[in-house]
C-alpha cells in the first residue's frame, strides 16, 4: 500500500545491461547510457528488469549495477532495482540487501517456471515486504512468468504493507484499465508496453511508463511520449505514439528483445553493447531487418545530424 | 544423438523432492520413496525434474539428492538428474557433475522466463553437447518455460552428439507423433503426460514414458502401465489408463503440483512430505478435496486394508 511512501510517476525506461563481447558487464556503457536516458527527459529509471537481461545476473551482480546506478543518476531521478527470480527467501534476502545500496525501490516479479497459484504468489510479496521493509514495484509480465497478474488479484497484493506499485505488462488494455480502477487509489499503476498504449495508458490513469525500446532507440523523443500525454499535447503525443508503434512493430520477430534493442541502439551510437547467454547477439540478417526499421524512422539522418 | 550410449526405457518416474514441514530436504522419505517406487516395477528415476521442485533446490542439494538416489537404487537402474537452469555454463558443469555423482544422464529443458529463438536454443544445447559430454535427456516443457519446441528443432538438436533422449511434454498427441517421426531414430522419444496417454504413446512409438502424479500416488497398478502397453494387454491398459486420467482430472483442479501429489501421498501413507517455498502445503480444505479424489478411486480403503 502507497500511503505516502514513494511519490513514484513518469518515464522510467527499463535499462538494459550493456556486456562486452565475452560476457562481462560493461559498466561504462551502462552508465553512459543511464546518463543519456536522463538528459533526454527520463524521471527514473529501472535497472535489472527483463530488459536488463536479469535472468543472466547474479544477485552480486544486480547490487553493484544498482549502487552504480544510484551514484549516476543522482538524488534527483528514481531508480528501481529488479530483484525477482523464484525461491521465496533468496528475493526477500537480495530485497534487502538492494535497500542497502540507496535505491528507491525494488522490481519483484511473481516466481516463475514453479506454476505458482494465486495464494501462493500473495504469500511471496507478503513474504518479501516482511522482510525487506522497502517499496516494492510488482511486475505483472505473464508472457516471461507465465502467471497473470489481473486487476482483483493486483487490488489484493495492493494491500500489503510495501507493495507500492504495479507494472502492469499485460497486452490486455482493459486489465490495465480495470487495475488502475480496482487499486490506483492505493498503489501507483505504471504500464508497460509503453511503446503500444503510452498515450491511452495514461489517459486510463497510468501515472508512469516503465519503457523499453521507446526509449532507448527513439531516445528524446520516444521518452517525450509520457510528459505530452500528460499535459495534454494529444496532437503532438498521437504522432510520437505512432512512431513507437511502428518501431514496436517493426522489431517484433527480429530476434530476441534485449538483443535487438542493443543491435539498434549501436547502430544509432547509444550505448547498447552486447548480450549475455543464453541470448546472442543479432544475426546478420536480423541486423539487416533492424537497420530497415531504423532507417525507415529516419533515424540516420537524425543521429547523423546530432553528430 | 544415441548411437549405443544408453539403453532408456520404461516408466521412468520424476520422484517428488519431501521437505520437512521448515524446508529441510527430508532425506529419509526421499530414498524410501524412490525404493518404493522401484519395487512397484518403475525402470528407472528422474531426479530434480518439476515434479522434484527442482527450482528451489540448488546445485549443491541436487547433487547430493543424485548420490542419495544412487545409493537407494543400486548400480543398474538408470537415473537421470534434472540439471536445468538458464545459465549454460552452469547448467554444463552441474550435467557433468551429474554423472560423476552417479546419474546416467542429465535433464535438461530451454531455459524458462529468458524466450529465446531458435538459433539461441541451438547454441545452447550445442555448448551442452560440447562442453558436458554427458547423455542429455531433452526436455521439452512448453507450459513452463514458455518455449515449445516444434518437432523439426528437435530433430537437429538430436543430431547432437550427446542428446540421447527426450521428454515431450507438449499436450498435441499429434505433436508427440510428429516427434517420434522426425526423430525416434537418432534419439529415445519418451512421453510426458502419461497419466493422460501413456498407453498410446508407447503403442505409437515411445520408448516409454517420463511419469510422476499417477505413478507416486497409485504405485504398482499406475507403474504397470507401460507393461502393459509393451504386452500388448489393450483392456487392462484401457482400465488403468482410464484411472489414472480421472485421477489426473481430479487433482488438477487442487492446488499447485506437485504440492497436491505430495498431500495425496501423505494421506495413503506414502513418503511425500512438504513442499519448499514458494509453493504452499494444501490447506484443510484442498487436502479434504484430495481425499475426496482418492476415495472416488478407492485408493483409501486399499491402503486401509493393508
Amino acid at each position: 500500500m502507497n500511503d505516502g511512501k514513494v511519490s513514484w510517476g513518469g518515464n522510467f525506461p527499463a535499462v538494459v545491461t550493456p556486456f562486452t563481447a565475452d560476457g562481462e558487464i560493461d559498466e561504462k556503457k551502462f552508465v553512459a547510457n543511464i546518463e543519456l536516458l536522463l538528459s533526454e527527459g527520463a524521471h527514473g529509471v529501472v535497472v535489472s528488469g527483463s530488459n536488463g537481461e536479469s535472468w543472466a545476473l547474479k544477485g552480486p551482480e544486480r547490487l553493484a549495477l544498482f549502487r552504480l546506478a544510484r551514484k549516476v543518476a543522482g538524488k534527483e531521478a528514481t531508480v528501481i532495482g529488479g530483484t525477482g527470480s523464484i525461491p521465496t527467501g533468496d528475493v526477500a534476502e537480495l530485497t534487502q540487501a538492494a535497500r542497502d545500496t540507496g535505491i528507491d525501490g525494488a522490481m519483484v516479479m511473481p516466481p516463475y517456471y514453479c506454476g505458482a497459484s494465486r495464494r501462493e504468489v500473495v504469500a511471496h510479496f507478503r513474504a518479501i515486504s516482511d522482510a525487506a521493509s522497502f517499496p516494492i514495484l510488482v511486475y505483472n509480465s505473464p508472457k516471461s512468468t507465465g502467471v497473470d497478474i489481473v486487476a482483483d488479484f493486483a487490488a489484493e497484493l495492493a494491500e500489503i504493507d510495501w507493495v507500492v506499485a504495479i507494472k502492469q505488462s499485460t497486452l490486455d488494455f482493459t486489465v490495465l484499465e480495470q487495475t488502475v480502477a480496482a487499486c490506483g487509489d492505493r498503489i501507483s499503476v505504471f504500464t508497460g508496453h509503453s511503446a503500444k498504449r503510452g498515450l491511452a495508458s495514461v489517459l486510463a490513469g497510468a501515472v508512469g511508463f516503465v519503457s523499453s525500446l521507446d526509449s532507448h532507440v527513439l531516445g528524446r523523443e520516444g521518452i517525450s511520449l509520457f510528459e505530452r500525454s500528460v499535459a495534454g499535447d494529444y496532437d503532438a503525443a498521437r504522432a510520437v505514439q505512432m512512431r513507437t508503434l511502428a518501431l514496436d512493430r517493426g522489431m517484433a520477430g527480429l530476434g530476441s528483445g534485449p538483443s535487438v534493442m542493443k543491435a539498434a541502439m549501436n547502430m544509432l551510437g547509444r550505448p547498447g553493447g552486447f548480450p549475455r547467454r543464453p541470448l546472442l547477439e543479432a544475426s546478420a540478417a536480423e541486423k539487416e531487418g533492424i537497420r530497415r526499421v531504423l532507417d525507415g524512422l529516419g533515424l540516420f539522418s537524425q543521429a547523423h545530424h546530432a553528430a | 544423438m544415441n548411437d549405443g550410449k544408453v539403453d532408456w526405457h520404461g516408466n521412468i518416474v520424476a520422484v517428488a523432492t519431501p521437505f520437512t514441514r521448515d524446508g529441510a530436504i527430508d532425506e529419509v522419505k526421499y530414498t524410501a520413496n524412490i525404493e518404493l517406487v522401484l519395487s512397484e516395477g518403475a525402470h528407472g528415476i528422474a531426479v530434480c525434474g518439476c515434479t522434484g521442485e527442482a527450482w528451489s533446490v540448488t546445485p549443491e542439494e541436487r547433487l547430493h539428492l543424485f548420490r542419495l538416489a544412487r545409493g537407494a537404487a543400486g548400480k543398474d537402474v538408470p537415473i537421470i538428474g534434472g540439471t536445468s537452469g538458464i545459465d549454460i555454463g552452469k547448467v554444463s558443469e552441474l550435467s557433468k557433475a551429474a554423472v560423476e555423482a552417479g546419474c546416467d544422464g542429465a535433464l535438461v529443458m530451454p531455459p524458462y522466463y529468458a524466450v529465446i529463438g531458435e538459433r539461441e536454443l541451438l547454441a545452447f544445447f550445442r555448448d551442452l553437447s560440447d562442453n558436458a559430454q554427458v547423455p542429455v535427456f531433452l526436455y521439452n516443457m512448453p507450459k513452463r518455460t514458455g518455449i515449445n519446441m516444434p518437432p523439426e528443432l528437435i530433430a537437429r538438436i538430436s543430431a547432437m552428439e550427446w542428446i540421447v533422449a527426450l521428454k515431450q511434454s507438449s499436450h498435441d498427441f499429434a505433436e508427440l507423433e510428429t516427434t517420434i517421426d522426425a526423430c525416434g531414430d537418432l534419439i529415445n522419444v519418451f512421453a510426458g503426460h502419461s497419466a493422460e496417454r501413456g498407453y498410446a504413446a508407447v503403442v505409437m512409438g515411445c520408448m516409454g514414458f517420463v511419469s510422476s502424479m499417477e505413478a507416486q500416488i497409485m504405485g504398482r497398478e499406475a507403474i504397470s502401465l507401460y507393461d502393459l502397453a509393451k504386452a500388448g494387454k489393450v483392456e487392462e491398459g484401457r482400465r488403468v489408463q482410464a484411472r489414472t486420467i480421472a485421477l489426473d482430472k481430479g487433482m488438477r483442479k487442487i492446488g499447485t503440483f506437485p504440492s497436491n501429489m505430495k498431500a495425496a501421498m501423505n494421506l495413503l501413507g506414502r513418503p511425500g512430505g512438504y513442499c519448499r517455498r514458494p509453493l504452499l502445503d494444501l490447506d484443510e480444505s484442498e487436502t479434504a478435496q484430495v481425499r475426496k479424489v482418492l476415495d472416488g478411486l478407492g485408493l483409501l480403503q486399499a491402503e486401509a486394508a493393508q
